[in-house]
């Protein structure tokens, strides 16, 4: 057994996906173990969680650039093995994550105000900070996700994206219990998520998807209601009558521009339509008329600060939240990605980052 | 702190700081290290092949160092005494430590660098010290005592002792590494009629000869006929010292530790002759029994158990046996890292022990 204490030995190398130009070849391979900056831990991955961004930043898909060449990934969850020479707040052997945000500057106003991921300077993990694909990342320290030492790291590392964006995005939709919350896309790696924070944090939860195995997912997951849209007349009215009247909230986490539309148009008076999800070149339209006569909300919901996430954290140490994972190794990554562009994943796939 | 050579799991060591060790018994003594050296064990843990080795251990079971700290029981040593770590840790009142085969001590054993933290390092903590060091004396330096921790006693105890060398035997000792020649050094004590030493390395066969006092030697992979036909080639040499005796070496002693060598050691064997394994094998081997049982022949295996360390000591302090020859690479201990490289090369590198110093 394996214990991360002073003595355990960090290599020289170690193994990681790396590709050198957005959308050219996925390399697993060998490449140096990173030293931490002063600021930094340096985190000995070994599970990391695979989101839909990961697939972008590797194509390449969005108006921001990415470093290059890149290790992807920023769902990393792992121990502690080294602590630059300025870190005060972590010790070797806790438990870390390494999320979206790597780092920020943390004296903008954003910052001030902790709208952390909203910092001009942030350095993001797997798109302009090398991610958590590989077996040893570093990640600020003052960001890196505080885990409870012991938990389960391959259970927990979707919480690290997934989970604390699709929390504060529910967060963000100001419901009160009881409210109907629609989770658009619940069957996906944040809409399992989501029915279940939404469950747990008191509201009535109707899910949207379509496709083999989904419904049944849900309802597992604790959904009220269920719309298929690949099997159903009409959508909006078939929300609008399970939910008396159309959900209060909305949490957009399809890949399609269409449910989002769609989402403006059935959420209830008065409610909120938060957008999470980030089809490639989507624009989400609303009628300037029912917007303002149905006197409704559409929030953009991005990530969460380090608050967010200890509360996102927290749902899940207390058994409240759990994402259905399939684990598969590190070198399987390009076959995931394949799965997840023909729509094929329930749930969200974890990779090990030692096979 | 201190730094030490922590194991990290298979293939992963490094050179770390880490807290200096403590009394935890009142037989225990805290020795600070002034020469240590890597055994061929210590490869073999790297590698993962000693699963009961687990990552975070300080490695190293060989040392020369000053005591720096006593437990309160202890009687036989004090604060500032030179001593010699021996590789095999001692209570000197169980069953097996009463019978000289302190390799299976009840709380001792090989457990330094082992399960417990070793020598390679700047101090270490010896368990039941005083049947555990030995005094080191002022006329004997460093690279002269060194051996005396485990290469010496293993070559002596399980090769030499054990395969019963007489006066005027022919012994064969198949492997010229540090232990074949450690052994080497040992069997010369008791004067056999000759010395064959076998290996595949023509360099090292070289060195047995120009150094260590081997009178002949055999590269198997180099002959035309069978390794037996080269052994009565020499022994032909002694037939007027030998007259009426069969075919074969009296002591066969095995020095590598894979089945091939083992088998050599049957071929060779003479009747009345001793095979002493002193090996680590990793994998089962054939016993030919159907030609053996015939042949009044014994078979010895085991672990050192260090109980012939003072004799030794005497032998190197009367020049009958010069350590020193074995110790081919000088290194300082913050160096351990390149001496493994070299160590881990040996062959290429023409290296038999290391010696790390601190100055």
């Amino acid at each position: 057994m394996v214990e991360y204490n002073e003595r355990f030995v960090i290599p020289q190398t170690q193994k990681a996906v790396v590709f050198e130009t957005n959308g050219g070849e996925l390399m697993y391979k060998d490449i140096p173990v990173p030293e931490p900056k002063p600021n930094e831990v340096l985190i000995h991955v070994l599970y990391s969680g695979v989101c839909h961004t990961d697939l972008h930043a590797w194509k390449g898909d969005w108006p921001l650039d990415t470093k290059l060449p890149l290790v992807g990934g920023h769902e990393g969850a792992g121990i502690v093995v080294k602590l630059g020479t300025e870190v005060k707040n972590l010790k070797i052997g806790d438990y870390a994550g390494i999320k979206w945000l790597n780092g920020s500057c943390l004296s903008c106003e954003y910052c001030e105000q902790s709208l952390e991921p909203n910092c001009p300077k942030a350095d993001l993990s797997g798109y302009t900070h090398d991610g958590s694909f590989q077996q040893y990342a570093t990640a600020d320290a003052v960001q890196a996700a505080k885990i409870p030492k012991g938990t389960d790291l391959a259970e927990v590392a979707p919480i690290l994206c997934a989970g604390v964006t699709v929390y504060k995005a529910i967060k963000s939709a100001g419901l009160k219990q009881g409210d109907w919350i629609c989770i658009s896309g619940g069957g996906g790696g944040l809409g399992s998520l989501a029915i279940q924070y939404a469950k747990a944090m008191g509201y009535r939860v109707l899910a949207v998807d379509g496709g083999p195995g989904k419904k049944e997912l849900c309802e597992r997951l604790g959904c009220e209601a269920y719309v298929d849209f690949t099997n159903s007349s009409n959508i909006n009215d078939e929300i609008i009558k399970a939910t008396d009247g159309g959900p209060h909230g909305v949490i957009n986490v399809s890949v399609s521009q269409q449910a989002i539309a769609s989402s403006v148009e059935y959420v209830r008076p008065c409610g909120s339509v938060v957008l999470v999800g980030l089809p490639a070149g989507a624009v989400c339209q609303s009628l300037v008329f029912s917007h303002v006569v149905k006197s409704i909300k559409i929030i953009g919901s991005y990530v969460g600060n380090r608050a967010d996430t200890r509360e996102a954290i927290d749902f899940f140490t207390r058994g409240l939240v759990k994402s259905p994972i399939k684990i598969v190794g590190l070198s399987e990554l390009s076959h995931v990605y394949e799965e997840m562009e023909s729509g094929k994943i329930l749930g969200r796939y974890v990779v090990d980052t030692s096979k | 702190m201190m730094k030490a050579l922590v194991y990290g799991g298979p293939g992963l060591k490094a050179w770390k700081s880490v807290p200096i060790p403590t009394i935890l018994k009142a037989t225990d003594a805290i020795v600070k290290i002034t020469s240590t050296t890597i055994c061929g064990t210590d490869l073999h843990i790297l590698k993962g092949d000693v699963p009961e080795v687990t990552p975070g251990r300080i490695l190293g079971h060989e040392a020369i160092g000053i005591v720096e700290k006593i437990g309160q029981n202890i009687q036989n040593f004090k604060n500032g005494q030179r001593v010699i770590v021996s590789c095999i840790t001692s209570c000197g009142t169980c069953n097996y430590c009463k019978k000289n085969i302190q390799a299976h001590c009840n709380d001792g054993g090989w457990v330094l660098g082992n399960l417990i933290d070793g020598t390679q390092a700047e101090y270490v903590r010896i368990p039941h010290a005083d049947y555990s060091l030995i005094n080191a004396p002022k006329n004997l330096s460093d690279d002269q005592l060194l051996m005396l921790s485990d290469a010496l006693p293993t070559g002596n105890e399980v090769g030499a002792i054990s395969a019963k060398i007489q006066k005027d035997d022919i012994v064969a000792i198949i492997g010229c590494g540090p232990i074949g020649m450690a052994t080497l050094l040992a069997a010369k004590v008791y004067n056999p009629l000759a010395i064959i030493m076998i290996d595949m390395d023509d360099a090292r066969l070289d060195l047995a000869k120009s150094s260590f006092g081997a009178t002949h030697s055999i590269n198997p992979s180099k002959i035309s006929g069978s390794l037996l036909d080269e052994i009565n080639k020499i022994t032909a040499e002694f037939a007027d010292k030998r007259k009426g005796i069969k075919p074969g070496v009296d002591a066969a002693i095995e020095c590598v530790g894979i089945p091939k060598t083992f088998d050599m050691c049957q071929e060779i064997i003479a009747p009345g002759g001793r095979i002493a394994n002193v090996g680590v094998h990793g994998s089962k081997v054939d016993l030919q029994l159907q030609d053996l049982w015939i042949k009044n022949i014994n078979i010895s295996t085991g672990l050192v158990s260090a109980y012939s360390t003072t004799q030794l000591l005497d032998a190197i302090q009367n020049s009958q046996i010069d350590p020193r020859k074995l110790i081919t690479h000088r290194f300082k201990l913050d160096e351990i890292e390149t001496a493994y490289s070299k160590f881990g090369n040996a062959a290429e590198e023409k290296c038999m022990k290391t010696i790390l110093s601190v100055d």
